[in-house]
């Protein structure tokens, strides 16, 4: 073993090396974005730490830690701007970086030189010449290696993990449930940088040599051939690649001639028959699941705890406030579905001021709540709300108000700027004039993750979830603005983490349970039915714990009984103190819910009335049926 | 500067800047028609100079003659990328992202399968093409100068480069604007759902498009080596990120914009070595790639929004 080893040490060191590097890439992967800049980083922090240990004298580790901190720096700065753009635009960007990088430092002369062979540092395209490594330096790669190894095995499943995985599948949808997006996305970007910096930093002491040659663009795709080969899904995937590719051409003879070849041909395999990388198959073959699917026994743990024992669950969670009462399971009539059909949430019979009989056009509750309404102030109101496209007006002069615990209809023609208003308050469109004020206070200008944190949630009318992460996972991001256990937490396992966690794993079932989607939790989101789809998309909202819900057409695609069964559910709602916003095509929804109603057409309200005024005035009529 | 250098400095910052933008014209009309940034662009312009040297140096083929047969073969391995590295990522409606890396994957091949080429001539001292330079056999580019007054002189070889950029850039617009492939390749560029309805055979435009841009890289490649007289493996580098420079100067898919984003590339870098900065010229490339992408992604013609993902 030990024989073994010392025949093999530099190979199984490089392994590591290019491991680390695969990690480097792969968190910025997680969080969708192809980034080539790690090779840059990584020369950063070699040229970094060599400064300090050849110059100023220092050891490896702090030297390595502040080869690491320097490439942090940089990717902080290079970062801050170039996060913005998307997809292949930010692959050139940080191609470009990596070029401007590598001809910095064939150009840089700084006057200094290195005691070691009296070398000019950095020494332009002839490199620098190290002495001989220290032995210990491969046992700090491995150890950096298993650290990391910790680290992506802790933040896989937590808060921050989560968010990333809901920023790979929809940014947007991250956004408007409450994930700072833009922060995350430089956090992670800066790990990278320091990872591959550090790597560099160890990569530079272990060999005698380096130019800025081993940093370009080269070494940029075979970092990434690492991740992609092995499999972006889950951590163990690019340490397998970099593994694979590194030793493979080393120990079959005949690869070794045909190095580049065999890595192209894997790499262009592995993307077009196996795209989710080679773990994905040994993954497949030994049954571990998908990354982040819930084991089967955290499922079967959390349903009984939340259904069989109520009073377990958190007496102040903002989901006891909604106060919904937990449907049982029994077929609807309708559809003949058992528990998880297309059932919105109906009305237990004994609920306290609740006559499940009665029926709705002539509640007394909600008339003598209405009255009462009149005199509060508006939960949310805008001024002169205006938003421009080039020469299209979307919103024009806008001024609404909707006051606490109503429900608000939004009416219009297609194309009226119905879904652009809505964009508008929850900060996915900024204004160009005009302002949205939330209890008073201006949102407009707020990202809209922290429109979210103030208590704004909304649906999109195209539904818009994570496809690949689960039903539970869905709503768990929804609840990333109301939690805070930080990964650092995390990776102590505090215990105080661990309660969080399993409080909103716990309240994300109760979620689903009323939703009727709770038998359905481990499945990813895209296998749910499309009315199911609609209402996991409400549970996520429902999730932010919200004082205004925005809804974009919830009721498209839904049958008679399901649309029935949500206007029951809008009800409840507000009856709990929830306020609600709804755009809806469905008039007569729209007629037997909303406390007041708003008609836009050409983006201009032309009406704002209770809706039987409204379904009486001329200017709506004749923008629905045309004049003539 | 010296005043006196200057006209020669332009016209050689024009020439630089014809062979970035034929090859930025090739990589804008793919990604144009087909959404992909075909980083393999840069081993066809190699692998075509090849050929072309295979035909003159082993053949003894006359320039021109090469040119236009090696700018067939170069259209051909673009048909053949296009079938091995994207067909099957459109049939699976895979992200964009995939085929950027799928087109890393081929370019690492053909680079890895062209060293291995056997080699010719005077220079069969090795098997193989290997990493080594290669040169035109003596006699078999136009040597001598035209000189224009004094302050001007220019081998014959760059004023065919320039000619034959320029005769292809209008023929390729013309051939967009005016012909019935035109159409129907800016037809699919907007929407190949829409025109494989309309009864467009989209998989044909893609094919005759990667037929096209590669021809058209494929000829800056042969141009390139024809007018350094050198022939290396890995020749394709640098104008690869050049070339992706002009396209983003431009604005991706913007024809009109490849071609003023290469002669500006070109012309700056020309320009920076005069003025001094002989070498930090590379990095004058990268520098306005990098502002133009944080200052106006779109580029100075893009009409087409940035796309995501």
């Amino acid at each position: 073993m030990i024989d073994f080893y010392a025949a093999n040490s530099l190979l199984i060191n490089l392994i590591a090396i290019n491991a680390i590097l695969a990690l480097s890439i792969y968190i910025t992967l997680s969080a969708a974005m192809l980034s080539l800049a790690n090779a840059a980083f990584m020369g950063i922090g070699a040229y970094t730490a060599i400064l300090f240990t050849q110059y100023f004298g220092w050891p490896l580790i702090p030297a390595a830690l502040v080869g690491a901190g320097m490439a942090a720096l940089v990717g902080a700065l290079l970062g801050a701007p170039v996060l913005r753009l998307r997809g292949i635009f930010l692959a050139i960007a940080t191609i470009g970086f990596g070029e401007i990088l590598r001809i910095f430092i064939l150009n840089f002369q700084p006057g200094v030189t290195l005691p070691f062979e009296q070398q000019d540092y950095p020494n332009g395209a002839e490199g620098l010449r190290l002495p001989p490594p220290a032995s210990t330096s491969g046992w700090l790669t491995y150890g950096t290696l298993l650290l990391l190894i910790y680290f992506f095995w802790r933040l896989r499943g937590s808060r921050m993990g989560l968010a990333l995985a809901a920023i790979r599948e929809d940014e947007a949808a991250a956004e408007s449930s409450g994930v700072d997006v833009t922060r995350y996305k430089l956090l992670v970007f800066i790990i990278g940088a320091a990872i591959a910096g550090w790597a560099g930093a160890l990569d530079a002491h272990l060999y005698n040599f380096i130019s800025p040659a081993d940093f370009g663009f080269s070494q940029a795709v075979n970092i990434l051939v690492y991740a992609v080969v092995g499999g972006t899904l889950g951590f163990p995937g690019p340490i397998l690649g970099a593994a694979l590719i590194t030793a493979l051409p080393e120990l079959l003879r005949p690869l070794h001639d045909y190095r580049d070849i065999f890595t192209g041909v894997v790499l262009l395999l592995t993307i077009l028959f196996l795209p989710s990388g080679l773990f994905s198959l040994l993954g497949n073959a030994l049954g571990i699941r998908r990354r982040w699917q819930p084991a089967p026994q955290q499922a079967a743990e959390g349903v009984p705890h939340v259904l069989a024992d109520p009073t377990r669950a958190n007496n102040d969670s903002p989901l006891q406030r909604l106060a919904l009462p937990v449907r049982n399971a029994h077929p609807s009539a309708d559809t003949g579905d058992t528990d998880i059909g297309a059932q919105f949430i109906a009305p237990a019979v004994d609920q306290p001021g609740w006559d499940k009989s009665r029926p709705y056009d002539d509640n007394q509750q909600v008339k003598t709540q209405n009255s009462k309404l009149k005199t509060a102030a508006p939960l949310l109101h805008t001024e002169a709300a205006t938003r421009r496209f080039g020469g299209v007006i979307a919103v024009d002069d806008v001024d609404i108000a909707i006051l606490p615990g109503s429900i608000y209809g939004l009416i219009g023609p297609n194309g009226a700027g119905k879904t652009t208003l809505l964009n508008l308050l929850s900060g996915v469109l900024p204004l160009t004039s005009g302002r949205i004020y939330l209890r008073g206070e201006r949102i407009d200008g707020l990202a809209p993750h922290n429109i979210v944190r103030r208590g704004i949630a909304r649906t999109y009318q195209n539904i818009r979830l994570f496809p690949s992460l689960s039903v539970l996972e869905n709503v768990m991001v929804g609840m990333h603005s109301r939690t805070r256990a930080s990964l650092l937490a995390r990776l102590v396992f505090s215990p105080t983490a661990r309660r969080e966690e399993q409080t909103s794993r716990n309240r994300a079932f109760e979620l689903l349970t009323r939703f009727g989607l709770a038998a359905s939790a481990s499945l990813p989101a895209t296998a749910l039915a499309y009315g199911d789809q609609r209402r996991l998309e409400m549970a996520r909202a429902l999730a932010t714990d919200p004082t205004l819900l925005l809804l974009d057409e919830p009721a498209a695609g839904l049958n008679q009984a399901e649309s029935d069964r949500l206007r029951d559910l809008l009800r409840e709602l507000t009856a709990t103190g929830l306020t609600v916003l709804l755009i809806e095509h469905d008039m007569a929804l729209v007629m037997s819910v909303c406390d007041r109603i708003a008609v836009l057409n050409f983006g201009r309200t032309i009406a704002e009335d209770t809706p039987s005024a409204i379904s009486k005035d001329a200017a709506v009529i004749e923008a629905y049926l045309g004049s003539d | 500067m010296n005043w006196q250098t200057l006209p020669q400095q332009l016209a050689n910052g024009i020439f630089q800047g014809s062979i970035y933008a034929l090859f930025a014209l090739g990589y804008t009309l793919i990604f144009g028609v087909l959404d992909i940034l075909n980083l393999a662009h840069a081993a066809i312009f190699m692998m075509t100079a090849v050929a072309a040297w295979y035909l003159i140096a082993g053949l003894g083929l006359n320039f021109v003659v090469a040119l236009i047969i090696a700018s067939i073969v170069g259209g051909l391995l673009g048909v053949l990328l296009d079938r091995v590295a994207f067909w099957r990522l459109r049939q699976q409606h895979a992200p964009h992202l995939s085929a950027l890396i799928s087109s890393i994957a081929m370019a690492t091949i053909f680079e890895g399968m062209v060293v291995l080429l056997p080699t010719l001539g005077a220079d069969a001292d090795s098997r193989i093409i290997g990493a080594d330079l290669h040169h035109f056999p003596a006699g078999s580019i136009p040597s001598g100068n035209l000189n224009f007054g004094t302050m001007l002189s220019l081998p014959p070889i760059k004023l065919l480069v320039l000619v034959v950029a320029l005769l292809l850039m209008f023929g390729l617009q013309y051939m967009l604007r005016r012909t019935r492939l035109g159409r129907e390749m800016r037809a699919v560029a907007e929407s190949p759902k829409a025109s494989a309805l309309l009864g467009i055979n989209i998989e044909a435009v893609f094919a005759k498009t990667f037929f096209i841009a590669s021809a058209l890289g494929g000829v800056a490649g042969v141009l390139y080596a024809l007018t350094y007289n050198t022939l290396t493996s890995d020749m394709g580098n640098a104008v690869e990120l050049k070339g992706l420079a002009a396209i983003i100067l431009g604005g991706m898919g913007s024809i009109v914009g490849s071609v003023v984003g290469g002669f500006i590339i070109g012309l700056a870098e020309v320009l920076s070595i005069a003025l001094g900065g002989s070498n930090w010229s590379d990095a004058v490339a990268f520098i306005v790639l990098f502002l133009m992408l944080l200052v106006r992604p779109n580029g100075l013609f893009g009409a087409r929004a940035t796309r995501t993902g």
